[in-house]
Parts: C-alpha cells; sequence; structure tokens
C-alpha cells in the first residue's frame, strides 16, 4: 500500500502529469457541466423577446386600438390553445388599412399567394406539460395576469416565468389573479391536472 | 529522474481559453422556441387543439361497419363506433379501429410503378386502357378479380364496366370465406343470402364450430350481452372441435368433432319432431332414422344428459332459439341447422333473412381455379387484381405462377407492394378506406356511407376512380370521379321521391351521420326446400378418415392475411391462445400427451399432398383429434408481416379439402422447438379467485368482498370532488379485446415485437387475461380485462423512489413520466402486473408516418420510463374543461375512457363514485361486485361483476 | 519496483489517461447525441382535411 502511494506521489512531482491531470478534471468537469446546462430548460425565461418577422405591435392593436384578446386569440376560451389568428382575420382589416406599409405589403403579398407566416414563438411549455387556458378563462383571470401588460408591448416578450413553482403558487393563491367574488379556492395540485 | 515538461499553454492560459469558449458557447446559443405558423384562411371549424369527428364506414368482406373518425390538425388519430348506426350504436368491428394504422403504413405506395419503375398516373393508366381496347377489339377476355363489393354504387360501376368491356370476367375472392354455407344456402333457399342473426332476441342459442362473439362482430355481442344479466338470462351451448370465443362464454361447451356436426343437427331434429314439433314439407321421418342423440353422445364421449337437456331448451325456447353453423362446415351441417331453426320457428325470429343484402357470388377456390387454369393457357388479355392478394393467398401457388406468366398484361389496385403487386407490370396505388368515397349496404335496410376523413397522403386514387376512369376509356359515358358518380346514383335512387328536402341537403345530413336508414322492399320469407335437406341429410354419415381433423380459421386478429403488415394486429394475441406475432395448430391435450408434443414443439402436417411444417400449442378443451390453425400469417412482403408465421393457405389445395374443413390430416414431430412469442403463460388462477364465475341461481347471494374486514395502516384518502372508478362485467365481456385495441390506438401505446413479447416486454396498457379452471379436456374458461386498478392505497406509490407517482385527489394513481427514473420498483410491487417498462426507444424508432396517428393529448414516452392505464384522463380533463367553458356541471356519461367506449357489450362503465346515482355507483353496489384480490389491502378503484354462467338444470332458461 | 519512475512508465501512464479520458469523452457524446435525438420530435405534420366531407358538428 506504502509503496503505491510512494509510486503516485513520485508521479505527481512531474508538472507534466500535473498539467494533464488539472487540464483533464477541468474538461471532465466543463463536459458535465455543458451536457447539463444544456438538459436544463430553457433559463432563458422571462423577458423573451424575438424579432418577429412582421413587426407586429400589440401595444397598437390591444392598446390603442384596444381591440379585445380574444378577437385575434378566439382559442383561448374553448381549446386548450388560445391560438394565433389566420392572415384571413389580419386582412379583414388590412385590405384597407395601411396598405402602403412595408410590413402590410409583406403581408398582403403573403396572404395572395398562398404562403406561410411563422411567427417565433414566445411562450413555450416543454412537451410534458398539458396547459388547458379554458379552465383558466373561465374562471375569468385576465389575461395579462399570466402575459403581463400586453398592450403595453411593442414587441410580446414573455412577461411571467413559466417554471411550475410559479403556476403552483398561483393555483394555491389564486386570490389576486381572480375577479372578485369569485367561487373558487384554489387551482388543482395534482399532477394529472398538467401531466399525463 | 526524468525532467520537468514544460507546458506549452501556461495553466492561467489554458484556463483562460477553456472560460473563453464557453461563453462564446453560451452566447452564440440563442434559445429558439420554434414558430407558430397560423392559417392562411381557417377551414371553417377547423381549430387546433380540437378534435374533429367524420363518420364514415369500413368494410371487410361481407359486412360493413359504421364508425367515426377523430382527426386533430388533420389527421386521423383513432376510429370508434358511430353513434348514429342503428344496430351497433357507437361500437364497431376491432379491426376498424386497428386499420388506422394501415393509412401511415410506411410501405404504402406513393405513386404508380410500371414493370417495377416509377411511373406518373398518365403513363401506368394508359397503358392499361390501350391494353384493354386492344382485348376489347380482339374479343379476348379480361379477368377482374376483386374482394367482396358490398357497396351497391360499385357494383352499379362493376356493371357499367363490363357492358364497355364484354370480355370482363368478374371473379369475387374472399379466401377467408369457406364456400360451405353459400352453397346450403343455395341448395335449401334457392338464395345465397346469409340472413342476419338477432342474438338480441335469442333465448337458447347453439352454435356448431362457430365463432359468434370475436371483436370483429360487433353486432353479434352486443346482442349476446342483452341477455347476460340477472334481468334476462339466456342459455348458450357450443359444440366445437377447437376453443374459441364462442365456447369460452358458453354455458355448456362440449368439445366435438366438425365431422359430426352434421349428424348432432339431424339428431336434435329427430328429437325435437318426437317431442311433437312437425318436419317441414318434404322432409320425411324416414331421414332422421338414422341419427340418434344418446349414440352420438357415446361415440363423442359426452354427456347424454347433456344432449337432452339441450334439445328440452331449444323445444321450449321455440322461435326465441338459434341454431349458427359454422364456415368451416360441410353444406350437410347447415342444413341441418336451417331444419332445425325451421322447425323451431326461429325463421324471421332470430334467424332474418328479411333485410338481407343481394348475395355476392364468391368464387371459392375451385372456381379461382378454373379462372387460372383458362388464364395459364392464355386465354386471358390481361387481368386486374384490385384488393385481393392472390399472390399470397391462392392455395396452389404453382398454378398462380404459370397462370401470372401466361397472363400479358397484369395490373394490381392496391396500397402496397404486396405479394400479387411484385408479380404485375402495372402497379395503380390506391386510397386507404379513410381517404375514399363508397355507399355499403350491410342489410336492404341500411346504407351506410363512407366518407374520407383526409385529404390523400400520397399521389393515389381510388380504385373505383381508376375503373371509373378505364370506363369513361372505353365509351362509356361516366363522370370526371367517384363521389360524382355516387352522389349520381344517390340522387337517383336513394333519395326517397317522397323527400322534401333538396339533394344537396339531403347528401349532407345523410354524411354527416354516416348511416341511413331505409325501407326494406318487402320480400316473402325465404321457404326451407325439404327435398334438398334429405339430399343433404342422406349424404351424412361416419367420416372414414383416420387422420386428424384440421380446421383452418381467418386470424383472429390478421383476418385473411390483409393486416399481417399491421403491428397492433400482429401484437394483440389470439384471444384465447394468448399467441402474438405468428400461428400455431392447435392439439389436445390427451392427443399431446400421447405423441408426446410440448408448447413450441414444431410438427410437419399433411393433408392431400401438401406439406407445412409450424409449431405446436397444447389447447386446453380441443376435442381429441381435431387440430385447429390460424390462416393469414406467412406473409413474404411487408416490413412488419414477412416472416411472421406460417402460410397455411396451400393446405387448402390438397385434394380431399372440404372448404376448410381438412378431415384427414397427419402429424409428425419433427424434433424442432421454438419459443413461442405468448403475451400471456400461465392459465391458472392458484386458487385466488381472481375472476369469478357464479351460476345463476347464485348470484343473490350475499356480496362478494370484503372489505370491511381489512385493517389498514394507512389513513383513509379524502376526495373532495370527484372519485373515479370502474366498473367491469364479466358477464358482459366476451374477450373480443376490442378495448385492448381502442386504448393502444388512444394512448400512444408501442408496438414492441416478438423478440420482446418472448421477454414479457409488451406495451399494452390493458390486456384480457384468460384463466383455465378444472379438467383440461374441457375447462370452465374465465375472462378479464386487467388494466391499472388505481388503487386508493397503490403498493407502487410508496416505493418510488422520486414520487413519480402519487395519488390525485379525484382518485387516480398519476404517473409523472418526467420525473421517473426507471428504478421500476413500481412494476415489482403492483399486485396486477399492470404497469408496462418502456426498455427501449420503442416510441422514437417509430416512422414519421406512424407518428402522425399520435395522439397528440397524451405524451409520447422515451427510453426509461414507466407507462401505465390512467382511466384515459386526457379524456377526464378535456371533458372538465369542456363543461367548464359551457358553464354546466359534468355529468354521468359526459367522460368514456377508450376501452369503454370501444367494447361492444358494453361491459366497461366508468364514472364517479362521489356521484351515488351514476351508473358506476350502481353497478359497484351489485351482489356481484367484487374487487380482484380484494385482501391484500390495496382498495382497487375498479369493481368487477362476476361472470353468470346459466347452466341447465340449474333453472330454466327464462 | 523503481523508486524513479522511467520514461516508458510515464508514457504508458498517460497514454493510458488519454485513453480514459477518450473514452469519457466518446461516452460524454454519444451520451449527448442520444439525449438530444430522443428528445422531443417535431410535431406531427399537419394534413390536409378532405375538401368535400361533412364533419360532425360540436
Amino acid at each position: 500500500m506504502d509503496r503505491i502511494a510512494e509510486l503516485l506521489w513520485q508521479r505527481l512531482r512531474d508538472p507534466a502529469v500535473r498539467l494533464v491531470l488539472a487540464a483533464s478534471a477541468a474538461a471532465a468537469l466543463a463536459v458535465v457541466c455543458l451536457v447539463g446546462w444544456s438538459a436544463q430548460p430553457d433559463r432563458f425565461s422571462r423577458g423573451f423577446a424575438p424579432a418577429q418577422p412582421i413587426p407586429f405591435s400589440h401595444r397598437l392593436h390591444a392598446g390603442s386600438l384596444a381591440i379585445p384578446c380574444q378577437h385575434c386569440h378566439s382559442g383561448a376560451d374553448r381549446s386548450r390553445s388560445a391560438g394565433v389568428p389566420s392572415l384571413e382575420i389580419c386582412m379583414g382589416c388590412h385590405k384597407v388599412t395601411r396598405i402602403k406599409s412595408p410590413p402590410i405589403r409583406k403581408l398582403a403579398s403573403l396572404y395572395e399567394s398562398g404562403g406561410s407566416l411563422a411567427w417565433k414563438r414566445v411562450h413555450s411549455l416543454p412537451g410534458h406539460v398539458f396547459f388547458d387556458h379554458r379552465p383558466h378563462v373561465s374562471a375569468g383571470i385576465a389575461c395579462q395576469t399570466c402575459h403581463g401588460p400586453v398592450q403595453d408591448m411593442a414587441v410580446l416578450r414573455q412577461d411571467m416565468s413559466l417554471r411550475m413553482s410559479h403556476c403552483l403558487s398561483c393555483h394555491r393563491d389564486p386570490k389576486a389573479a381572480l375577479p372578485a367574488g369569485s367561487a373558487i379556492a384554489r387551482g388543482p395540485e395534482n399532477c394529472y391536472a398538467c401531466h399525463r | 529522474m526524468a525532467e520537468p515538461i514544460e507546458p506549452d499553454l501556461s495553466r492561467r492560459e489554458f484556463l483562460g481559453v477553456l472560460g473563453a469558449s464557453a461563453a462564446l458557447a453560451a452566447g452564440c446559443s440563442r434559445p429558439d422556441r420554434g414558430e407558430i405558423v397560423p392559417f392562411d384562411k381557417r377551414p371553417a371549424g377547423a381549430r387546433p387543439g380540437n378534435a374533429d369527428l367524420y363518420a364514415s364506414a369500413f368494410q371487410e368482406g361481407l359486412s360493413a361497419y359504421g364508425v367515426l373518425v377523430k382527426t386533430r390538425e388533420g389527421r386521423p388519430i383513432h376510429v370508434q363506433g358511430n353513434d348514429k348506426h342503428p344496430s351497433c350504436a357507437g361500437k364497431t368491428s376491432l379491426r376498424a379501429m386497428a386499420d388506422i394504422m394501415g393509412l401511415y403504413d410506411p410501405g404504402r405506395l406513393r405513386r404508380p410503378l410500371v414493370k417495377g419503375r416509377p411511373a406518373s398516373w398518365d403513363q401506368a393508366r394508359g397503358r392499361l386502357l390501350s391494353d384493354l381496347l386492344g382485348a376489347r377489339a380482339e374479343r379476348r377476355p379480361v379477368l377482374l378479380m376483386t374482394n367482396a363489393l358490398l357497396s351497391p354504387t360499385r357494383r352499379a360501376l362493376v356493371a357499367a364496366l363490363g357492358k364497355a368491356l364484354p370480355g370482363l370476367k368478374h371473379a369475387v375472392r374472399e379466401p377467408a370465406c369457406g364456400g360451405a354455407e353459400a352453397a346450403a344456402l343455395k341448395a335449401c333457399y334457392g338464395d345465397a343470402r346469409r340472413p342476419r342473426l338477432r342474438l338480441d332476441r335469442a333465448k337458447v342459442m347453439l352454435a356448431l364450430e362457430v365463432e359468434l362473439l370475436s371483436g370483429d362482430r360487433p353486432e353479434e355481442i352486443k346482442g349476446f350481452a342483452a341477455n347476460r344479466g340477472e334481468g334476462s338470462m339466456s342459455r348458450l351451448y357450443a359444440f366445437e372441435a377447437g376453443m374459441s370465443l364462442t365456447g369460452a362464454n358458453a354455458d355448456h361447451r362440449v368439445p366435438w368433432k366438425p365431422s359430426r356436426a352434421a349428424a348432432l343437427g339431424f339428431a336434435l331434429a329427430r328429437a325435437l319432431h318426437q317431442s311433437g314439433r312437425p318436419l317441414p314439407a318434404g322432409v320425411a321421418d324416414s331421414v332422421l332414422a338414422g341419427f340418434d342423440l344418446e349414440a352420438l353422445a357415446k361415440e363423442q364421449g359426452a354427456d347424454p344428459a347433456l344432449l337432452r337437456a339441450l334439445a328440452e331448451d331449444l323445444k321450449r325456447a321455440g322461435s326465441s332459439a338459434l341454431v349458427v353453423a359454422g364456415p368451416a362446415l360441410p353444406p350437410q351441417a347447415h342444413a341441418a341447422a336451417f331444419l332445425l331453426n325451421t322447425m323451431l320457428g326461429a325463421e324471421g325470429s332470430t334467424v332474418d333473412a328479411s333485410i338481407s343484402p343481394p348475395a355476392e357470388e364468391l368464387a371459392g377456390d375451385e372456381e379461382s381455379s378454373r379462372f387460372l387454369l383458362e388464364a395459364a393457357q392464355g386465354r386471358f388479355a390481361a387481368a386486374v387484381f384490385w384488393g385481393v392478394n392472390p399472390a399470397y393467398a391462392f392455395p396452389d401457388a404453382a398454378l398462380w405462377d404459370s397462370s401470372a406468366a401466361a397472363i400479358p398484361l397484369k395490373a394490381r389496385i392496391g396500397r402496397t407492394l404486396d405479394e400479387t403487386a411484385r408479380a404485375c407490370d402495372i402497379v395503380l396505388p390506391e386510397h386507404h378506406w379513410l381517404e375514399s368515397w363508397n355507399d355499403f349496404e350491410p342489410s336492404s335496410d341500411l346504407l351506410l356511407l363512407q366518407q374520407p376523413a383526409v385529404a390523400p397522403l400520397y399521389d393515389t386514387r381510388q380504385g373505383d376512380d381508376v375503373l371509373l376512369d378505364l370506363l369513361r376509356g372505353l365509351g362509356g359515358g361516366a363522370p370526371l370521379d367517384y363521389r360524382s358518380y355516387l352522389m349520381e346514383r344517390w340522387r337517383r335512387e336513394v333519395q326517397p321521391a317522397s323527400s322534401l328536402l333538396p339533394f344537396e341537403r339531403f347528401w349532407s345530413s345523410a354524411l354527416h351521420d354516416g348511416a341511413l336508414r331505409r325501407e326494406a322492399a318487402s320480400r316473402p320469407p325465404r321457404r326451407l326446400d325439404g327435398a334438398a335437406v334429405t339430399k343433404l341429410a342422406r349424404q351424412t354419415g361416419a367420416p372414414a378418415a383416420s387422420g386428424f381433423e384440421l380446421i383452418l380459421s381467418p386470424g383472429a386478429n390478421v383476418f385473411d392475411g390483409r393486416y399481417a403488415d399491421n403491428g397492433w394486429l400482429q401484437e394483440l394475441p389470439d384471444p384465447v391462445t394468448k399467441l402474438s406475432w405468428g400461428n400455431a395448430v392447435c392439439v389436445s391435450p390427451a392427443d399431446a400427451v400421447r405423441l408426446g408434443l410440448a408448447d413450441g414443439d414444431i410438427v410437419e402436417l399433411s393433408a392431400g399432398g401438401v406439406e407445412v411444417e409450424l409449431p405446436a400449442v397444447v389447447q386446453p378443451g380441443q376435442a381429441p383429434g381435431t387440430l385447429g390453425a390460424a390462416l393469414g400469417y406467412g406473409r413474404r412482403a411487408g416490413s412488419v408481416a414477412a416472416g411472421v408465421g406460417v402460410n397455411l393457405f396451400p393446405m387448402l389445395a390438397g385434394s380431399g379439402a372440404a372448404g376448410l374443413l381438412l378431415p384427414d390430416t397427419e402429424l409428425q414431430k419433427t424434433g424442432c422447438r421454438t419459443a413461442l412469442p405468448f403475451i400471456q403463460r400461465h392459465h391458472k388462477m392458484e386458487g385466488r379467485d381472481i375472476a369469478r364465475s357464479i351460476t345463476l341461481a347464485k348470484s343473490r347471494q350475499p356480496r362478494l368482498t370484503h372489505s370491511k374486514d381489512l385493517a389498514t395502516l394507512y389513513p383513509p384518502r379524502k376526495f373532495p370532488k370527484h372519485k373515479w372508478a370502474m366498473a367491469v362485467d364479466l358477464s358482459l365481456c366476451t374477450g373480443c379485446q376490442a378495448c385492448a385495441v381502442s386504448c393502444q390506438s388512444e394512448n400512444n401505446v408501442p408496438v414492441v415485437g416478438a423478440e420482446r413479447v418472448l421477454e414479457g416486454r409488451e406495451m399494452h396498457w390493458l390486456r384480457v387475461d384468460r384463466y383455465y379452471e378444472g379438467p383440461a379436456e374441457n375447462p370452465k374458461v374465465l375472462l378479464q380485462p386487467m388494466m391499472c386498478q388505481q388503487c386508493d392505497d397503490a403498493p407502487c406509490e410508496t416505493v418510488c423512489p422520486v414520487a413519480a407517482t402519487n395519488h390525485s385527489d379525484e382518485g387516480l394513481n398519476q404517473m409523472a413520466y418526467n420525473r421517473c427514473v426507471g428504478t421500476r420498483y413500481c412494476a415489482n410491487n403492483c399486485p396486477y402486473k399492470v404497469r408496462r417498462f418502456n426498455f427501449f426507444e420503442y416510441n422514437a424508432q417509430t416512422p414519421e408516418s406512424r407518428r402522425l396517428a399520435f395522439n397528440p393529448e397524451v405524451t409520447v414516452r422515451p427510453r426509461g420510463v414507466m407507462e401505465k392505464c390512467t382511466f384515459c384522463v386526457q379524456r377526464i380533463q378535456e371533458a372538465k374543461a369542456a363543461a367548464r367553458s359551457a358553464g354546466r356541471a359534468l355529468r354521468d356519461g359526459d367522460i368514456e375512457p377508450a376501452c369503454a367506449a370501444a367494447c361492444p357489450a358494453g361491459a366497461i362503465v366508468f364514472g364517479d363514485l362521489k356521484d351515488p346515482a351514476s351508473r358506476v355507483s350502481r353497478l359497484a353496489a351489485r351482489g356481484r361486485g367484487y374487487r380482484v384480490l380484494e385482501e391484500l389491502g390495496v382498495k382497487p378503484s375498479v369493481t368487477y361483476l362476476a361472470d353468470l354462467s346459466n347452466p341447465a338444470g340449474d333453472r330454466d332458461a327464462s | 519496483m523503481p523508486a524513479t519512475a522511467s520514461r516508458k512508465d510515464f508514457l504508458k501512464g498517460l497514454a493510458g489517461l488519454w485513453a480514459g479520458l477518450g473514452a469519457l469523452a466518446g461516452g460524454a457524446v454519444i451520451g449527448w447525441k442520444d439525449v438530444f435525438s430522443s428528445r422531443r420530435q417535431p410535431a406531427p405534420r399537419r394534413l390536409k382535411p378532405p375538401p368535400h366531407s361533412v364533419k360532425r358538428d360540436g
């Protein structure tokens, strides 16, 4: 036993050995960190505000023009996902309004040619989360409660943390989010409510 | 001592480089959450996230069933029954549900082929049309071989084609239908129309070598289940060689050689006549003189008292009796069944021929051989094979090869490059039925409409459109597409003259419902030809053969082989043998002992000069001297099907084969063995009362459960709002396994393959267990659907080290896939063994086209994760959210798990135990109710109702 | 065994060390590929609805 310890100690005297050991330890650590980091859910949650193919402004439409949310996001009370309006909905107004501005012309040409407009997704939940808008909308929770002051956003950003702990904290004490006089005391806390 | 080596990079610099590269990596990767692409123009009613339902119809052979197709984002993901179907009301064939995988089969042909090379439709059609025109000019015949049409519009189209092409010879082939029944019908009634069986009207049934209760017969199962409760109880006698579900569910099952089935029938007729029932005109007493029940009983080793009781029961039931002979039996047995039904007054009551659709002339093996012989002599100028697969299913392979070689142009209309397609010059890829338009007439008072649930996936055409196009090319006037042709016929012939609706409204309404009831043209009741019966009776005698009597039946799941490439149907076990991924020959226990055979021994069967080798299975209840095996295996084409099982169709070519019954088969051991992928290997309950059966008389006794006696360490759970539970009535369950297919479809349950099944790693969340009790010669069979019991005190929850499984406040055992690390301790602890582990990436390896069938509401599980039945929590959550949106409370019946929705017998009921008025609450409180392994104290949420049996002598059949 | 290491021993040790690191790295690469290949697959594509069929309402 002592001989082996002696041998190892001998080896460590050599700066080359020390260098290689340190570098490999660092490399291993780096690999572990990198893999672990990549496998983590998106750390860039709040504030994520990607540039969109057409610079749609909620501040203009939902704010100044006061268009109700569900006029465009009509799925919110009848489907799991609120949905994004079809180009036809946009063209409903933009056949006549602002038709000369470049973004509208881009929109119109996409619509005419049957091309597709790919918005960059802002709010994203991982695949093991099955969120349903309906119970939240029918409970009377305002869209802004979770999506923030969308009517003030020129570029849409994720305002609220989408982490489970955040959802659970509201489920456990929803009074602030619910309208006055709501009979709901708590939201569900069991796994199956959101995970299947 | 070695010199210290100076590093090129100083420590400081090295760490700096490391840090910089990490920062660069971090900075460069921008999170991308993907894109949302909205519609350009949203189709009316389309809403991503919500399912759409289309009514349609599924045809197979001589039956058609209504379906509802659920689609999500344009993709059909689930097939269920059509609630507007008059007799099946929400139930459908097991294979209709499974065949959704046919739509997404990665082996589907995507474009036409000419001489094996991809071609355009114009090229392929052009070639075929020019050859047909040439054939017509030269007055040479053309062969058209199809499956049964069952569609009045399709029939009209083929007839029109025949007019435009006078040399057209149309042969209708259904390889799994023996010709004996049709021959007997024609001889005895002058009409090959198959009557409808009204099991719901039958109080006493005699099943002679026939399977009435399998998953492809939802109407019969539904009718049978109508009389299997305390309120109204029928009695079923089954006389058969092999064990079928009918035999398993029978109150009395008697092992009986098929060659003596006719004799039994005539002996019963004689007994009925002796006790007062008159014989129909043309049948003299003397004809039946030679048939004696007592002697027959002794000959077959059966109890004479039972046969006497059978005769008594039949006589007492009168018009509520029903006698059915199976397709493998010779015409004599069918004639005996006709005679009995007539004498009992069942004709028109339990056997209803008044609404049978027009009979299709099926070209049996003999007639097909004649066609192929002509072909071999070079008579045909061309042949079109639509749907049929004679290169696989035609018994005489040599004749097929020589015929195929002698036909100058062979065209195939089909979905995949199967055995026949490989032999053909022109291959025209066909739509799947989920992409097709048609109508079907399963009975003369009902028309089912088939409409596409999705636009065609590939560059395919509906077969009917191909024929329509040829018709146009041959000069027959025809609309541009089959849909127009169909609508025209409906406008002209189907919409009643009295209807005040404009046709478009009538048509839309019919498509919406999927089923149209009609006035059946009244027909004079059919009359039994006594002389024909007499003739057949005189031909009935004891067989001289010394060998085994082998019955070949279509595979319970793969049918005649057309579904062999469907992984779900290969992995779904035979409902009785529980063998998956292949066929085997069933041997009686007595013969097995005598020959020294065990499960897996490979034997050689020879009959009429044809020899095949396949593994043997010892089948409890199989009549000694008989064998049973399934057709539809041994395919040579198909990524899933190829090489699975043994092709037994060649055995039908052996001389002496009377349809599907081979009366003189030799069996020899080869000395080789193979491992058989059984889904269930163990048959005994080992004294643990898992599946219970009580006689009707005893069903009034006190409760079977004893939950109140059990002490427990756990505090009782509280369920504030809902307590989900299930009730499964074993008396109604026939063991058909439609529930298992529906569950697989709804919950993205993967197929694992034969190798994994051999290791016991099949993934079915819901399985039907089959137990044998009693003597192996003729055991009592108990069938029990088994799924996660959602135990209140679940032993799986307490042992998960990462709390991936726990209990919800609504009574469900929750499985969080994301937390699971795969210790599998939970599965170890489960007393019901209903937890399934993803040992490999079963789902990730699914080809892209099959992934389109996944249900987006259910996680697709990766490797390393445990899964199990969730009571279809996605359906529960959907119903709750929908009710909340609509501002109303949940009602009993709003939520139907996939298994409950699929069960043709209505044996599975789901609901809320907190609602005392719900069906499940009432069923759980029944005296017949019990829980499996209740003594363990796990408090399962599934209540089973004991099977009710109604043996003769217990009390009269009510 | 000699008290001091020879150059050959050192090189053998170094080779062994790098072999081990290589195995670790290889494992990491395979593991990475495995984790990311079996991660969330792209959602199944939307198919075209049938043009003339009539849906059930609700």
